[in-house]
């Protein structure tokens, strides 16, 4: 099988729900084997984005492709090569652990039902137990059990995490990466925890309201994203953020003023809009609060 | 695979709408008009009706009319207007019981009196509507032969019916639900013993108790003959009739009327109507024009004086009369009140480009018909046209699409309709 | 559409039907219990007829005068299709389930027409057992030919039905409100082509036309099906 540079291409992508504008001429792409997240808020778009890659959702404008195929008219051989993890790890929860296997089965010529019970035995189940009768987090491994079974070359996974506590967020991540340690799977993933994404994916997207984003590895955001706590009193206005200051956060008695440029750089813009600006100095930030300082609070 | 999807739903729509668009128009706005009575006055020797009056009230019309009874005209073939008492004392063979009241028996007419026995032993109605006639409607061929001799005023039915099979007369129990091999031997001996052909092409009779006496059947065999059927005392009685097999006999409708003149009305495959007489069952075949039996009702109304036939389809009722002797005196014919195109029916043909209907009128089956609306529905189809182009160029600022507009140019309202909801996926 | 017989597409059904099966059995086993004990009461009711008067004038009711001793059959088609549309495709609904199954790797066409196959055969075989029972009935207290005329007589009712499955369904799989009610209300003119108050029998003579609008309502579903699947902003 011809192996594309690109696995997913997103060029010039506008959607609009009515008057809402969701993104607006959005472009990236995710190289293959790589893995890729795509970060943002709640709300921002990121399942409306695998809905579109997907083909479930038809794009307002622009043009989206997975393997090198338009992404709403996906031929049922690409469709075998994608494993889809749905908002919520989405099943059939009238079946039962072997049964759900059995129904997936027949569809996946590459389907390893090794990969599926290595995972799901280790939930200590028995395999006639209904889905609907597990926690949150046990299906999550039933689900991830069917798409590692599948055997795809490309893995979409929308917001894994939602609903499972730490220790299900580490098990998932860990099954994954022991599943994609040969390399030549592609994993396209979104998520709002940014913690869990440290050491392991390749790259990240940071997608904002609006449809701005910004492709880098956490590896250089940390280095480059920097945050300045500008002191204040009470009543004066934020500072306002432009090319230079990505973001303000307001707090009781200080600013931190969020930028990808040195503190001199950061000084000069704010003199510029009338902060005395001689005091500012450089604060140390986890990967999180590095997240939340480049997308806002609200 | 979207593609005809789109259109199998849009051939469905404009179906389903043009079933039920119309019918509701029709409940909504169009009051259904009784047929005219048409009938032939022994008094003024003249055809006489009453019927609906549609649209203005004719001034005629108020001045005769009763309190709220102004919408019924009461008129003759010469225009005359009459009141509702005049139009009956102008019928006073049907309307005999209100002469009686109103101290004009007897009658005297054309030199000859008549009391109400004379009236009652002369007066008699045979019908016949499309719906009735063998093979137009729904029926489950099994028929009960009534005891022609019950030895008591009420008559019963037996405990079995019949049914003809292809080597003949089967009698079914009804309280065993089996073949009753006796009495099928029986009958079957008798028809066969009086040359009687099998498969029957039709059984024919009046399958009720809620009569004065009962005739039997008269039945129809392979070859066209006729055979009259009775069960006297148990046994069969046979008698093969003299009506000839080249009419194809259809349908014959049996009246089971006391005075036992007409056993009823026969109708022949040429859609000639034959009075069935008791006379040796000779025929007399009615002098009707422009009868078509699976269109049209049909009515012999016979008194001491005439004999008066009425046929009608939906517009136009005909009539004849005769004298005793069945010559035809006079016809007539006359469009009814029911056929004017009133404002609401011109609006119906407008807006409707066809029609579907599925219809069993009198009983009979249940019958797919398309009407088409004639040339004025072209004015809908434009209408309907230009409001879609004007609502595109509102709502979407462009042309519409080709597609629409052809489905609009075929189907008028109800591609309209389809366009709208759907339209976006052609 | 592709629709020859390969083995993926017996796999790919049997996995369809797999799938309905798990999901519908005991649903649809209610409503198959609730249906034969429908007909019980029709058995009943019928034997009933019987009790209160001479047979001859039970026949003379039911033969000529059209009385229906199964009357209590005629919407029960209607109400099973319904319903047996809920339960298919409801929980296919419920955070739209069905993008699961129409991300195999087949085709959403042959997909939708497995699950419309495996959901009138469920109600054929509901139907299927009515009509025999209806037959069992009225061939033990009539002659066959009463038989007949309750089979045409019931025959539209249980196509009925079947305009209300495939309709329910066409309402259920389509995204949009406006054409979710268009939709519902083409079915429902669908079904009441079924349901005319008429003589026993008075369908007959229409046969096979008797079919089309139902026939038509299965490739019509295909449309909300990929309305579905290629949600589009219009």
């Amino acid at each position: 099988m011809v192996k594309p540079k690109y696995i997913i291409e997103v060029n010039h992508l506008t959607h609009r729900f009515g008057q809402r504008t969701i993104y607006e001429d959005l472009n990236f792409s995710v190289p293959s084997g790589k893995i890729f997240g795509l970060l943002g808020k709640n709300g921002v778009g990121k399942t409306t984005l695998i809905k579109i890659l997907m083909g479930f959702l038809r794009p307002t404008h622009g043009r989206c492709t997975v393997f090198g195929e338009d992404s709403h008219n996906l031929p049922p051989a690409t469709r075998a090569r994608i494993g889809l993890l749905f908002e919520g790890h989405l099943t059939y929860e009238f079946m039962t652990i072997a049964q759900i296997e059995r129904f997936y089965a027949p569809h996946y010529p590459k389907w390893n039902r090794n990969d599926y019970y290595g995972l799901v035995d280790r939930l200590g189940l028995p395999h006639n137990h209904l889905i609907r009768n597990m926690s949150c987090g046990q299906r999550s491994q039933v689900v991830l059990g069917l798409i590692m079974a599948q055997q795809p070359d490309l893995l979409i996974l929308d917001d894994y995490s939602m609903g499972l506590d730490a220790g299900y967020r580490r098990l998932f991540l860990d099954y994954m990466r022991e599943y994609l340690e040969n390399g030549d799977r592609t994993v396209f993933l979104t998520s709002h925890v940014i913690q869990d994404m440290e050491k392991f994916v390749d790259e990240v997207i940071f997608l904002e309201s609006g449809g701005r984003l910004l492709t880098t590895s956490l590896d250089t955001f940390m280095q480059t994203f920097r945050c300045y706590r500008l002191s204040r009193n009470h009543k004066s206005i934020a500072p306002a953020p432009d090319d230079v200051i990505k973001n303000i956060e307001t707090h009781a008695g200080y600013w931190d003023v969020f930028s990808f440029h040195d503190i001199y750089r950061v000084e000069e813009k704010l003199c510029r809009q009338g902060f005395n600006a001689s005091n500012l100095k450089m604060i140390n930030m986890t990967l999180e609060d590095a997240f939340i300082g480049y997308t806002g609070r609200y | 695979m979207r593609k005809p999807a789109v259109i199998v739903l849009i051939v469905l729509s404009v179906f389903v709408l043009a079933v039920y668009l119309p019918m509701l128009y029709e409940k909504l706005f169009l009051t259904p008009i009784e047929k005219t009575h048409l009938l032939f006055s022994p008094v003024t020797q003249r055809f006489i009706y009453k019927e609906k009056i549609v649209g203005p009230i004719p001034p005629e019309a108020a001045l005769k009319a009763e309190d709220h009874h102004a919408r019924i005209a009461y008129r003759d073939a010469d225009g005359t207007w009459y009141n509702r008492v005049e139009f009956e004392k102008h019928l006073p063979f049907i309307y005999y019981k209100n002469m009686e009241l109103w101290g004009l028996l007897p009658l005297n007419l054309e030199g000859r009196k008549f009391d109400i026995q004379a009236i009652k032993n002369h007066r008699q109605v045979l019908e016949l509507s499309p719906g009735e006639i063998n093979n137009c409607h729904p029926e489950t061929s099994l028929w009960p032969l009534l005891e022609s001799n019950p030895g008591q005023a009420r008559l019963v039915f037996p405990e079995d019916r019949f049914r003809m099979t292809a080597s003949g007369m089967e009698f079914i129990n009804a309280d065993t639900n089996t073949v009753d091999m006796d009495l099928t031997e029986r009958f079957t001996r008798a028809l066969i013993d009086k040359g009687f052909v099998f498969p029957a092409r039709s059984v024919n009779g009046k399958f009720t108790i809620l009569k004065p006496f009962d005739e039997g059947v008269f039945l129809v065999d392979a070859k066209y003959e006729v055979f009259h059927v009775k069960r006297r005392d148990g046994h069969p009685e046979v008698t093969q009739t003299a009506i000839d097999s080249a009419l194809k006999t259809r349908h014959i409708k049996i009246s089971e009327n006391q005075q036992r003149r007409y056993y009823g009305l026969l109708l022949a495959k040429d859609s000639g109507l034959h009075l069935l007489t008791y006379d040796n069952y000779r025929l007399v075949k009615l002098p009707l024009e422009s009868y078509d039996p699976d269109r049209m009702d049909f009515k012999l109304l016979i008194n001491p004086l005439y004999l008066t036939a009425v046929w009608s389809d939906e517009t136009i009722i005909r009539a004849v009369t005769m004298d005793t002797d069945y010559r035809p005196l006079e016809r007539y014919t006359h469009r009814m009140s029911r056929a004017i195109i009133t404002p609401a029916k011109r609006i119906y043909d407008m807006i409707f480009p066809f029609s579907v209907h599925l219809n069993a009128t009198g009983g009979g089956y249940l019958k797919l018909s398309i009407r088409p609306g004639g040339w004025i529905s072209v004015v809908g189809l434009l209408v309907s046209l230009s409001g879609y182009v004007i609502a595109c160029r509102l709502r979407h600022k462009r042309f519409p699409r080709v597609t629409g507009l052809c489905l609009i140019a075929a189907f008028g309202l109800y591609g309209l309709i389809a366009v709208s909801f759907i339209g976006s996926e052609c | 559409m592709r629709l020859s017989v390969t083995r993926e597409g017996i796999d790919m059904f049997r996995s369809i039907l797999f799938k309905e099966y798990l999901k519908i059995r005991l649903p649809w086993l209610t409503l198959l219990i609730l249906n034969g004990g429908l007909m019980a009461y029709v058995a009943i009711a019928t034997r009933h007829l019987f009790v209160m008067d001479h047979a001859e004038m039970v026949w003379y009711q039911v033969l000529h005068l059209g009385r229906i001793h199964y009357s209590h059959l005629k919407y029960a088609p209607v109400v099973t299709g319904l319903l047996l549309s809920c339960i298919q495709y409801l929980p296919e609904m419920t955070s739209e389930r069905l993008r699961l199954t129409l991300h195999l790797p087949v085709s959403p066409n042959r997909l939708i027409i497995a699950h419309i196959m495996v959901g009138l055969t469920a109600f054929g075989l509901i139907l299927f057992v009515d009509l025999t029972a209806l037959t069992l009935i009225t061939s033990w207290y009539f002659p066959f030919e009463a038989v007949t005329t309750a089979l045409w007589t019931a025959l539209p009712w249980a196509m009925a039905g079947a305009a209300a499955y495939l309709g329910a369904t066409l309402g259920l799989l389509e995204p949009n409100y406006r054409l979710k009610l268009f939709n519902l209300a083409i079915a429902a003119g669908v079904v009441g082509l079924y349901l005319y108050p008429l003589s026993p029998g008075a369908y007959r003579l229409l046969g096979f036309k008797l079919t089309v609008p139902v026939l038509l309502l299965i490739p019509a579903v295909l449309l909300p099906a990929y309305r579905f699947r290629y949600r589009r902003v219009s």
